[in-house]
């Protein structure tokens, strides 16, 4: 954002805003996001294993035989590779709308809900791409 | 007197903003050493002629040469040599607000220079003590700093790199009269002990006739410059009025007080008076 000026500064100074608020952004964001996907798998798995312990008193052992048996290692693949697309789709429109913020703290507010809504929506339109992708792969 | 060539020199620029004409035919000419205040009233178009000059606005024609190169034809890369000879203190100080004032000082430095980090933090805090902030300010982040600090650290970090030319956005304003005046004496301190050519937009007349060589005023989209003693007399109503206002006499009473005082720190014989 350049509610200050820093924008200017940047350039004024030689420094190409693009490599050092754009970049780092995106790379890290692609670092990230795949590990949170695994993160996000284990916990949905350890919920599902808490679930199915106290409430349907299957023992923990029934689980993960079913588990391998439900899950292909692919279905995990397909997660960890989608991830690292859709974060620099997120990233990128962050950093897009983020980059138009002139002026004013009421702007900003109004640049993120654009950037969050249309991060969504590319998100959404990728994994429809992928879906389609897969099922030609038939995976 | 030595003879001078233009540093910065603009010819026939024109901006222009939708239908908007900012500029039509503006030209400049900043010499060496010397201390170049730009004037105008409000949406005058001094910030966007700070800007061209900086290669933040791309003008629709004309040229900006910068030590002789016209900056409007070259590359990025072609101006980052140009770019290490200048520094800028943006109005608002523009600090950036994740890092510490000793960090955005040497961040140009990061940029430009390979240097040791121990050599590097001595040369940041050097210029931090330089432009008198207290040295713990150089730990702060730019939120827990005072308006008047903000923009004593912003000149440290335009002079990260030891420029000749340093540019400075209405480096007075919001600051009480007290700081004000300091800030005047920093300006003129670092002009005379860096030999350092200033480019400061103002609205500051005090800030004008204390530390001013030069003045260039911009009236109807084009630029009018003159010494200070000259300019206060141009025949141009807009140039009168600005100098000879209400609120223009007092400053004009101070500088010349001030100067009779042999408190004028001037380089050479051109302060305004305001005789």
């Amino acid at each position: 954002m350049q509610l200050n000026e820093e924008v200017d500064a940047l350039v004024a100074t030689g420094v190409d805003p693009f490599e050092v608020l754009v970049v780092p952004r995106v790379l890290g964001f692609v670092i990230a996001l795949p590990l949170l996907t695994v993160i996000a798998d284990l916990v949905g798995l350890a919920g599902g294993a808490l679930l199915c312990r106290y409430l349907l008193e299957m023992p923990l052992t029934q689980y993960i035989n079913r588990m391998n048996e439900a899950i292909a290692p692919t279905t995990f693949w397909v997660g960890i590779i989608k991830a690292p697309v859709f974060a620099v789709l997120i990233a990128l429109a962050g950093c897009y709308r983020g980059m138009q913020v002139r002026g004013s703290a009421r702007e900003l507010g109004h640049k993120v809900t654009v950037a969050v809504v249309q991060a969504i929506f590319l998100v959404i339109l990728a994994d429809a791409l992928f879906a389609i992708l897969f099922l030609k792969m038939d995976v | 007197m030595t003879t001078r060539y233009p540093l910065i020199e603009v010819r026939g620029l024109v901006n222009r903003f939708g239908s908007q004409l900012v500029h039509d035919g503006l030209d400049m000419e900043v010499r060496e050493d010397e201390v170049f205040g730009i004037v105008g009233g409000s949406g005058s178009g001094k910030s966007v002629l700070l800007r061209s000059i900086l290669g933040l606005q791309h003008p629709e024609a004309g040229t900006v040469r910068i030590q002789g190169q016209d900056i409007t034809r070259l590359s990025e890369a072609q101006l980052r040599p140009i770019k290490a000879c200048y520094g800028v203190a943006f109005q608002s100080g523009a600090l950036y607000s994740g890092l510490t004032v000793l960090q955005n000082v040497q961040l140009p430095m990061m940029e430009h220079l390979e240097l040791e980090s121990p050599v590097r933090d001595q040369l940041a805090l050097l210029k931090i003590r330089l432009v008198g902030l207290p040295a713990d300010a150089a730990y702060k982040y730019p939120a827990e700093l005072s308006g008047g600090m903000v923009k004593r650290a912003a000149i440290a970090r335009a002079l990260a790199l030891d420029p000749a030319l340093l540019f400075l956005d209405e480096p007075t304003s919001g600051l009480d009269p007290v700081s004000a005046t300091a800030f005047d004496d920093l300006v003129l301190f670092l002009q005379k002990e860096l030999k350092l050519t200033i480019v400061m937009i103002t609205h500051d007349l005090d800030s004008i006739f204390r530390t001013c060589n030069r003045v260039g005023v911009i009236v109807n989209r084009r630029m009018e410059s003159d010494t200070v003693e000259r300019i206060v007399d141009h025949p141009n109503p807009f140039i009168r009025e600005y100098f000879h206002g209400e609120r223009a006499r007092g400053a004009r009473i101070a500088a010349h007080e001030g100067a009779t005082d042999g408190g004028g720190t001037g380089a050479d014989g051109e302060r305004g008076d305001g005789a």
